[in-house]
């Protein structure tokens, strides 16, 4: 690979070529919804993992890494919290094997890269992204900062952390406001739809949602 | 609630924008057109 040959739209394509080599299952992909590639959340990898001691591939393949810790964050949130349904259970079974099926993978490739200290940070942000979701879900903030605070360490621990890590400063200045915004967007229009106090269900990460539109805005999984 | 998070909103906004004017230079183009198009759309709206 030469690097100076290499388009960000050729990076793309081959960060979700090998995302969708490395998560492909056959088992998983008949049950459970399959999760696509946050483009945002690609462009923002991208644009950090660029360390000039890196050759292009291994840049592609942290960034791939990097998707599926995403991935694994995002399966575990389309885990249903109430099923009575014995096939709905089943389902709840497979979906949170999934996230962990992504967890392992990301692990791997970065155990393959021998990258240790990238596991870390990677590992690092998984605790504090679940350690604000669970403070959501349970509504455990008082007041604007602390709800401010929470939505934007779910939303973007991971790529601030490896923005830190790269030493990119604009990764880690300009991707917490951007991802926090546009969740909260979603949130915002969707609490508007419904013509209720929404409660905790928008707001909770466990509600399942993927990006869609020219504007990557969220809507709720059909 | 949803009173908070149109608050919390307007905050992150404002935020946005500011590192968005200081930090736009270093960003690939794909990732400044989308974040530009982001701040732009919500402006008008």
């Amino acid at each position: 690979m030469q690097q100076a040959e290499w388009k960000e739209e050729e990076r793309f394509q081959w960060i979700q070529d090998r995302f969708n080599r490395l998560s492909a299952h056959r088992y998983l992909n008949q049950h459970v919804s399959k999760v696509s590639i946050d483009r945002d959340k690609m462009m923002l990898f991208t644009n950090c993992i660029d360390a000039p001691e890196l050759a292009e591939e291994g840049k592609l393949k942290r960034t791939t890494a990097a998707m599926l810790v995403d991935a694994a964050l995002t399966t575990h949130q389309y885990v249903p919290l109430h099923n009575e349904a014995r096939d709905r259970e089943i389902e709840k079974q497979l979906t949170v094997l999934a996230g962990d099926w992504f967890s392992s993978l990301y692990y791997s490739e970065l155990a393959k890269l021998e990258d240790v200290k990238l596991v870390r940070v990677f590992s690092g942000s998984i605790q504090k992204t679940n350690d604000a979701k669970i403070r959501l879900h349970e509504h455990d903030w008082s007041g604007v900062d602390e709800l401010e605070s929470l939505v934007t360490i779910m939303e973007s621990t991971l790529i601030k952390n490896v923005g830190v890590f790269y030493n990119h400063e604009a990764v880690q200045h300009l991707a917490p406001p951007f991802l926090t915004y546009r969740r909260l967007l979603d949130m915002i229009e969707h609490a508007e739809e419904k013509e209720n106090p929404f409660g905790s269900a928008r707001l909770s990460p466990l509600f399942a949602m993927e990006p869609v539109g020219k504007l990557g805005m969220y809507r709720q999984k059909g | 609630m949803i009173q908070q998070l149109r608050i919390v909103a307007e905050r992150v906004y404002v935020k946005l924008e500011a590192a968005y004017n200081t930090h736009e230079r270093q960003l690939t183009e794909h990732l400044s057109n989308r974040i530009g198009e982001l701040l732009a759309h919500n402006r008008e709206g």
